[in-house]
């Protein structure tokens, strides 16, 4: 019996199971939970939805192509390794009508529709006018739909003719539907604007029957969009969630950042033209938060050209990160004393840090396979243990 | 109705995801190289398991090791498959292991695959003798007589290389 007993000690000490680190555990754990959809109480762990604005595109999570559910409509326009703050200008797809290169029987070129067109804040066509000459087959194609989906969106028979001056419908028609059973609100254009989120519903759902893509209806939220939480971190039953974005000046936006380590922008110097809805769908933060963190600014007057407006929670405490920082002089974060019940989360999150990997560097050890070397309290929620100092900050690691 | 079912169904998920998840990983990175390939075989197992799980599908312990087994297997084949090295087991190599645990890899490595399945299975994952014959479709009897094998050739194999590296000196 004592030779199996030290067959089993030979066996344990050589488990290379030893060496996994913590955050990897974590990690593995979350994403493993990216296919459930909607409503899932994981995706909320150690604060409310707005706290999770910011959670940033994991460096290679795009690499295993996620199928079924709500992330298949999300397939087609994978963003691996999102940044924050992509540029309103930037994230906003390309309409439909014009990106004629897709799928366009030879001569059905866009031009080749007269008609007038009703677009939505993003530019998605929503409704078109027929003209002389054209056909259910000819409208589908050039927005990119079925003639069967166009048929039933408007409640006519595929392959019939159609009447000049006809306003045709190129979105599902209004009500609920599969995957999208609440409410909407439409404005006198017909353009859907607002809606409450039921159970069930889910990202695919929603973004279909409203006609939008994902990271519009992330931007419309000013929330990141990433990938791999299906983006539905957001997508929760009772939520009352933006459809469109309102519309910015043109010289918003030029105003000048200051990042942290990380590349996150967390200080903006406004210019004229900059709203709290221009920062919220460039930096992708909600007015509430804009609010919270800058108690210069207000709500119901213009943000004044020349104010510095802080982008993260920074020196708002919130919850899960109640400790101490100091800062470098141009106020980018440096260290971090932990207090009770703060979660690495919540401490990434409230001082711009992308993802819990990228704090993990800052604060790795020298020696031993830890990934870092500041203690938890508990480890399945990434509680810390109170009273560490840990960095900040990728060009001042610290290393135990 | 339908709400509820999705409900029931993702409490069930969520209910075999949190007793298994662990071990699962730690299974992939036992046998694979590296974090990021047992994450991806990770995700890949609970992707699955949560199209079973809507096919109202058994989600015990075992059925998740089952799909893991599978998924392993599916990728070490692509793996020899680019790398030419069939059946090899992949096992990784920390540069910092001392000589003694990369010894035993290595006798490990030299076993016969189905003993070397049951002896990993009992002392890396802590599986039972019935867990194992479960996951493996074989009888309890079966595994035990197999473990019994593995422990006896893996004993020959250390009392080798000790013995060959003692003449080398």
């Amino acid at each position: 019996m004592s030779h199996d007993q030290s067959v089993a000690d030979l066996l344990s000490a050589a488990d290379p199971a030893h060496t996994i680190a913590d955050d990897e555990l974590i990690r593995s754990r979350q994403r493993s939970l990216s296919f459930v959809n909607s409503e899932v109480t994981h995706l909320s762990v150690g604060g409310s939805v707005h706290d999770f604005h910011r959670a940033p595109g994991k460096r290679h999570w795009g690499r295993f192509a996620v199928a079924g559910l709500a992330a298949a409509a999300v397939a087609a326009s994978v963003l691996v390794g999102s940044t924050l703050a992509s540029r309103p200008d930037g994230t906003a797809a390309a309409p439909s009508a014009t990106s004629t290169s897709l799928a366009t029987p030879s001569g059905t070129a866009k031009s080749s529709l007269t008609g007038a067109t009703v677009t939505d804040s993003f530019g998605n066509v929503d409704y078109y006018t027929t003209d002389q000459g054209d056909t259910l087959a000819r409208v589908a194609a050039n927005f990119h739909i079925t003639e069967k989906e166009l048929a039933e969106f408007n409640g006519i028979q595929p392959g019939s003719a159609l009447q000049p001056n006809t306003k045709l419908r190129l979105i599902p028609p209004p009500g609920p539907m599969n995957g999208a059973k609440g409410t909407a609100t439409v404005d006198a254009n017909g353009i859907p604007t607002s809606y409450t989120i039921e159970p069930g519903d889910t990202l695919a759902g929603i973004t279909y029957r409203f006609g939008i893509t994902d990271k519009q209806l992330a931007e419309a939220n000013k929330v990141a969009f990433t990938y791999e939480k299906g983006n539905t971190y957001f997508v929760r039953a009772g939520n009352h969630i933006q459809l469109q974005k309102n519309p910015v000046d043109s010289r918003s936006g030029q105003g000048t950042s200051v990042n942290n380590s990380f590349g996150q922008t967390i200080f903006y110097t406004t210019v004229d033209g900059d709203s709290l809805d221009s920062l919220g769908y460039q930096f992708r933060c909600t007015t509430d938060q804009l609010l919270r963190w800058n108690t210069a600014v207000t709500a119901d007057r213009p943000i004044p050209a020349g104010t510095k407006v802080r982008l993260i929670p920074g020196e708002v405490t919130i919850e899960g990160a109640q400790g101490t920082f100091t800062v470098d002089a141009d106020g980018i974060p440096l260290t971090y004393t932990t207090a009770p019940g703060d979660t690495q989360t919540q401490i990434a999150f409230r001082f711009g840090i992308p993802e819990i990997a990228d704090l993990a560097w800052a604060n790795r050890p020298l020696t031993g396979t830890g990934s870092v070397w500041y203690t938890f309290a508990d480890l399945s929620s990434g509680e810390l243990n109170p009273g560490q100092t840990i960095s900040l900050n990728l060009t001042k690691p610290i290393h135990g | 109705m339908g709400e509820r079912v999705d409900l029931e169904r993702e409490n069930r998920f969520l209910a075999a995801h949190a007793s298994t998840h662990d071990g699962i990983y730690r299974y992939f990175r036992r046998r694979t190289e590296g974090a990021a390939t047992a994450e991806d075989l990770c995700a890949e197992v609970f992707r699955i398991v949560w199209e079973k799980s809507g096919h109202g599908d058994d989600l015990s312990a075992m059925v998740l090791y089952g799909v893991a087994r599978n998924v392993l297997r599916n990728y070490d084949r692509s793996v020899s498959r680019s790398a030419g090295l069939l059946g090899a087991l992949h096992l990784e190599r920390n540069h910092e292991t001392a000589g003694d645990e990369s010894l035993v890899l290595e006798a490990i490595e030299n076993l016969a695959p189905k003993e070397r399945e049951v002896l990993l299975l009992t002392y890396w994952d802590g599986l039972s003798a019935v867990e194992v014959s479960q996951l493996l479709n074989t009888s309890a009897t079966a595994v035990r007589m197999r473990l019994h094998r593995a422990r006896k050739e893996l004993g020959r194999l250390l009392q080798k290389q000790s013995v060959s590296e003692g003449a080398a000196e």
